[in-house]
């Protein structure tokens, strides 16, 4: 089989072009070689591979808005990784990326599963009529929210900023079809 | 040319490449059920969105195209909105296109995470929906909602029966 990579050709093009002495020529036959049939291969695998990879696996994010603050800045960047809830299901703590509508995701933060009681008074969590801590929230609030229990196949979602009014924050809960994965870092 | 081993191997490979192409593309594009009703969904979301301002007489062809996507009567059941329960018939729904398409300049429907359970001549179907486009009034729309609707056989293709209309992520 024809070697796809370190091709005489491409070695002789290097060579030539360190010869001539000039960055131009050195920087053009690393980057854009000749398009040679084993460059072409190389560059329709790495294009299909890179498709697959940050298409169903590793989706790159923009976030816009802060209802993650201080977990996540107003204006960050993160990768969803797809693969994390293949094999599992999500725990009350983790944070996930949920779909919302085509080209958009939700990233939140589980709180309560399903059959849980969810409530906040005066800004408390409880879960199940216990106050829960959460050391990751940013400021305090006023959020109350009568009891109500998470219905089967769904993840009940808040954000980590509880600074914002509770009406102008996007939370509660959410089926799991709509689940994507979880946050890279 | 002398035809060698390594030439047999790459006949081969692409042979096999081409066939499994042309074996996912049937596999994708058979006319099951499912994709009958995917096709469905796709002609609604088609169908209902626009690109530009139109004419009246053809919005009210289009809403009247639209309309017969549905059954008669249709119903729908939005959340936390009594009043729309009542049973829709084709007229109706052709009305309330045609006043609803008027409100936007230009608009997009577009239906997601489709997942279609089909029980002899009744399908069940759960999605997301999103509803964007911009408004007469120069605002930006984007709704997104979680969809459960029904559809029946109806000769060899499918007609929406009901829908429940809910929030997407609900307090």
């Amino acid at each position: 089989m024809k070697k796809l990579y370190n091709t005489p050709e491409q070695k002789q093009e290097i060579k030539d072009a360190l010869n001539t002495g000039s960055m131009l020529l050195i920087l053009r036959a690393f980057f854009f070689p000749k398009l040679a049939r084993a460059f072409l291969i190389r560059l329709a695998i790495v294009i299909v591979t890179a498709w697959v990879f940050f298409k169903f696996i590793c989706i790159p994010l923009v976030i816009r808005g802060g209802s993650m603050l201080p977990t996540y800045p107003e204006h960050g960047f993160v990768f969803c990784w797809c693969p994390a809830y293949w094999f599992s299901q999500p725990k009350r703590g983790d944070i996930v990326v949920m779909r919302y509508g085509k080209g958009v995701m939700i990233l939140k933060r589980v709180v309560a599963l399903e059959g849980d009681r969810v409530a906040f008074t005066d800004g408390i969590l409880t879960v199940n009529g216990k106050p829960m801590k959460e050391p990751y929230i940013n400021g305090s609030s006023k959020w109350n929210l009568p009891e109500r229990t998470v219905q089967k196949d769904h993840l009940y979602l808040v954000g980590d900023n509880r600074a914002v009014p509770m009406e102008t924050h996007i939370f509660g809960e959410m089926h799991k079809r709509y689940l994507e994965g979880a946050p890279l870092w | 040319m002398v035809i060698k081993g390594i030439h047999l191997l790459v006949l081969s490979v692409i042979l096999i490449l081409l066939g499994g192409t042309a074996f996912g593309t049937w596999y994708y594009l058979r006319p099951t059920e499912e994709n009958i009703i995917r096709g469905q969904f796709r002609t609604f979301s088609r169908l209902a969105s626009k690109k530009t301002d139109e004419g009246l007489i053809s919005a009210a062809g289009t809403a009247q195209a639209v309309s017969k996507l549905f059954m008669d009567p249709t119903t729908i059941e939005v959340q936390g909105l009594a009043w729309t329960s009542d049973p829709l018939s084709r007229e109706n729904i052709a009305a309330n296109v045609l006043r609803g398409r008027a409100l936007f300049k230009s608009l997009q429907l577009s239906f997601d995470d489709i997942e279609i359970e089909v029980s002899g001549n009744t399908a069940k179907v759960l999605y997301s929906a999103v509803l964007s486009g911009d408004l007469r009034d120069g605002k930006t729309l984007r709704e997104v909602r979680d969809l459960e609707t029904t559809l029946k056989k109806n000769g060899s293709g499918w007609l929406f029966n009901s829908f429940k209309v809910r929030e997407i992520i609900q307090k």
